[in-house]
């Protein structure tokens, strides 16, 4: 029988192959993050010198926050890419058939396989910005990312459910991408790592408390002030992002079932 | 009943197109489809494009469900107890995909074999042995990636995935379709030699060759229905009132081919024709039994009449290939 820890076992071992076999993309991915970083600094130039932005965006050492901030948007983008993503990559494989016949129910399937590639991404993400922020900031603030670090495994798991919708809605929709890329930038903006979300207009600044990447970049911030962040502050994101992993994955879990249902209705391809 | 690996009891199934607002029939792909396939036999479903052969397959491998009917693996329902049915079921569904095209064959191997329940040195050690099976371990398939491998690789690939999970039924839709007929070869003796081991195999096929060689039993599929079943030899013996005749002719014009073809049959007089090369077409006529001199005469007069060249005219033994024309094809077409 196949046990979930088979199930993890098996993405993780694709995750590595895939990594090692195709060394420009791993490449790639880990320069991601810089490239993040510079769109980010473009755009807190608008703020005007490195000191505004600091005040704007309240926090106290703007490298830790460019380059942590930058490891948050792109692990978001990526959870959401890839989780989301995960129905249709196996169509176009070919390889559907063959993870649906896992003697597991196949929002098991999903959901493990989901979450090891999300998993992956965040710590690979964060793992390419350290040796920078040790390099510029010191080894203090290394230690200040594994707090994002946690932040960001916790964040990632409403997104999951946010992912996991659009990634059923792809499979039924019987579409070869994932049709809920165009959240992306949305997702950005309402996070808060570009603007402050108090800066943004009443209809998106209420959206913006809905956002899982929100409340992570929002930790990325406190690392970044604080060398020693306030208990408080830690528990009330803590408790909003399991609030809304919980609301997310309910959804995306019952969204799943469906889907399976669905496909076997039709035939799975 | 004991001794049964599948039974599949009256499916029926329909695919529809448009949206849920626009939703039509588009095509009735089975039709109360029947049959039971005996534990260690091989079962071919035999059965022209369309036939409702890989609705069938999938059904049974618990990828899809029925409109109506029933179907059970190894004891299990495949609507109700899926999750218990593919644990007793290795599918092969495609030989071009299905694989992570960066991944070797090894790699593939061990996350598929991951995913099915195997793992440490059970799993290395059957992923060797199907390697080993299947030949592609002589063929370096374990170290190449999915995309450099031919087709006959592939489908060795796509064999050894079934092969590892050890099943009690192996369900396989056209296996050798589009392969060189070594790799083609190899992969018929390797499902005998299973079912020699008490597995089970169903195997879907348009190759009346591959058909009677390799199964126990088939059953003919057209229209989404079993239209005739049994061993090759009972099935033969359906057309023994009949006598296939061969001709080969030399013609540049399809339509005088059409044409000629269209006298002949008719009257109980069955067949085919196809083009084998350039210029060149093979007639298949059942004519029944008795009849064959005078068919042979009305040939050679119409060929010549119309200035068509038989080149060979062969009267032989039936074969399976006559009985699917004898049921599928429709007379005079």
């Amino acid at each position: 029988m196949t046990s979930l820890w088979n199930i993890m076992q098996a993405e993780l071992r694709v995750q590595y192959y895939w990594l090692k076999n195709n060394k420009v993309m791993m490449a790639m991915s880990l320069l991601w993050p810089y490239l993040m970083v510079f769109i980010m600094v473009s755009f807190g130039t608008a703020f005007g010198s490195l000191e505004e932005f600091k005040e704007k965006m309240g926090i106290a050492s703007p490298i830790l926050y460019l380059f942590a901030g930058s490891a948050v948007a792109t692990a978001s983008l990526s959870v959401i890419d890839n989780a989301a993503g995960i129905g249709t990559w196996h169509k176009w494989l070919g390889t559907l058939p063959y993870v649906m016949l896992v003697p597991r129910r196949f929002p098991v399937y999903l959901l493990i396989s989901s979450l090891v590639t999300s998993l992956v991404q965040v710590a690979f993400n964060l793992a390419s910005i350290a040796p920078a922020v040790i390099v510029l900031e010191g080894f203090h603030a290394g230690l200040q990312l594994l707090l994002i670090l946690f932040f960001m495994f916790i964040g990632t798991l409403p997104l999951l459910g946010i992912a996991l919708l659009g990634g059923i809605a792809s499979l039924l929709a019987s579409e070869e991408s994932d049709v809920i890329n165009f959240l992306n930038p949305l997702l950005l903006l309402l996070s808060g790592v570009f603007y402050p979300v108090k800066m943004l207009p009443y209809i998106l600044r209420v959206a913006a408390y809905y956002i899982p990447t929100k409340y992570v970049v929002d930790a990325a911030k406190l690392a970044a002030t604080y060398t020693t962040p306030p208990g408080s502050t830690v528990m009330y994101i803590l408790y909003i992002l399991t609030l809304l992993a919980l609301l997310y994955n309910a959804l995306g879990l019952t969204g799943a079932v469906y889907a399976e249902k669905e496909l076997r209705r039709r035939g799975v391809r | 009943m004991s001794g049964e690996a599948i039974v599949a009891e009256d499916l029926w199934k329909s695919y529809y197109k448009g949206t849920f607002l626009n939703r039509r029939l588009a095509v009735q792909a089975l039709k109360g489809l029947s049959f039971r396939v005996m534990k260690g036999e091989v079962y071919g479903l035999l059965g022209p494009n369309g036939a409702g052969k890989t609705t069938t397959v999938k059904i049974i491998s618990t990828l899809m469900e029925p409109d109506k009917g029933a179907a059970s693996v190894a004891g299990y329902d495949v609507v109700r107890e899926y999750k218990e049915a593919r644990r007793h079921i290795g599918v092969m569904l495609s030989v071009e995909r299905g694989f992570f095209w960066k991944l070797t064959g090894r790699e593939n191997l061990k996350y598929f074999g991951m995913l099915y329940g195997l793992s440490g040195g059970e799993l290395e050690e059957r992923i060797t042995w199907a390697l080993e099976t299947v030949g592609l371990l002589e063929l370096g398939g374990d170290e190449k990636y999915f995309e450099d491998m031919s087709l006959g690789m592939k489908a060795r690939l796509g064999l050894a995935r079934v092969l590892i999970k050890d099943p009690e039924v192996m369900i396989l839709d056209e296996p050798t379709l589009g392969l060189d007929p070594h790799s083609a070869r190899h992969i018929r003796r390797l499902l005998r030699e299973e079912a020699g081991k008490g597995k089970t195999v169903l195997v879907t096929t348009h190759n009346m060759f591959e058909a009677e060689i390799l199964c126990d039993r088939i059953g003919i599929i057209r229209g989404g229905r079993i239209i005739a079943e049994g061993t090759p030899g009972e099935l033969k013996s359906l057309v023994s009132d009949s006598t296939p005749i061969t001709v080969v002719l030399r013609a540049e014009d399809a339509r005088a081919v059409e044409e000629l073809y269209g006298r002949l049959v008719g009257d109980g007089v069955k067949g085919e024709y196809e083009r084998v090369e350039p210029g060149k077409w093979k007639l298949t006529i059942l004519a029944p039994r008795g009849s064959e001199d005078d068919v042979l005469a009305d040939l050679y007069s119409t060929s010549r009449s119309m200035g068509l060249r038989v080149l060979e005219a062969r009267v032989r033994e039936p074969s399976l290939e006559d009985v699917f024309i004898a049921l599928t094809g429709e007379e005079g077409s």
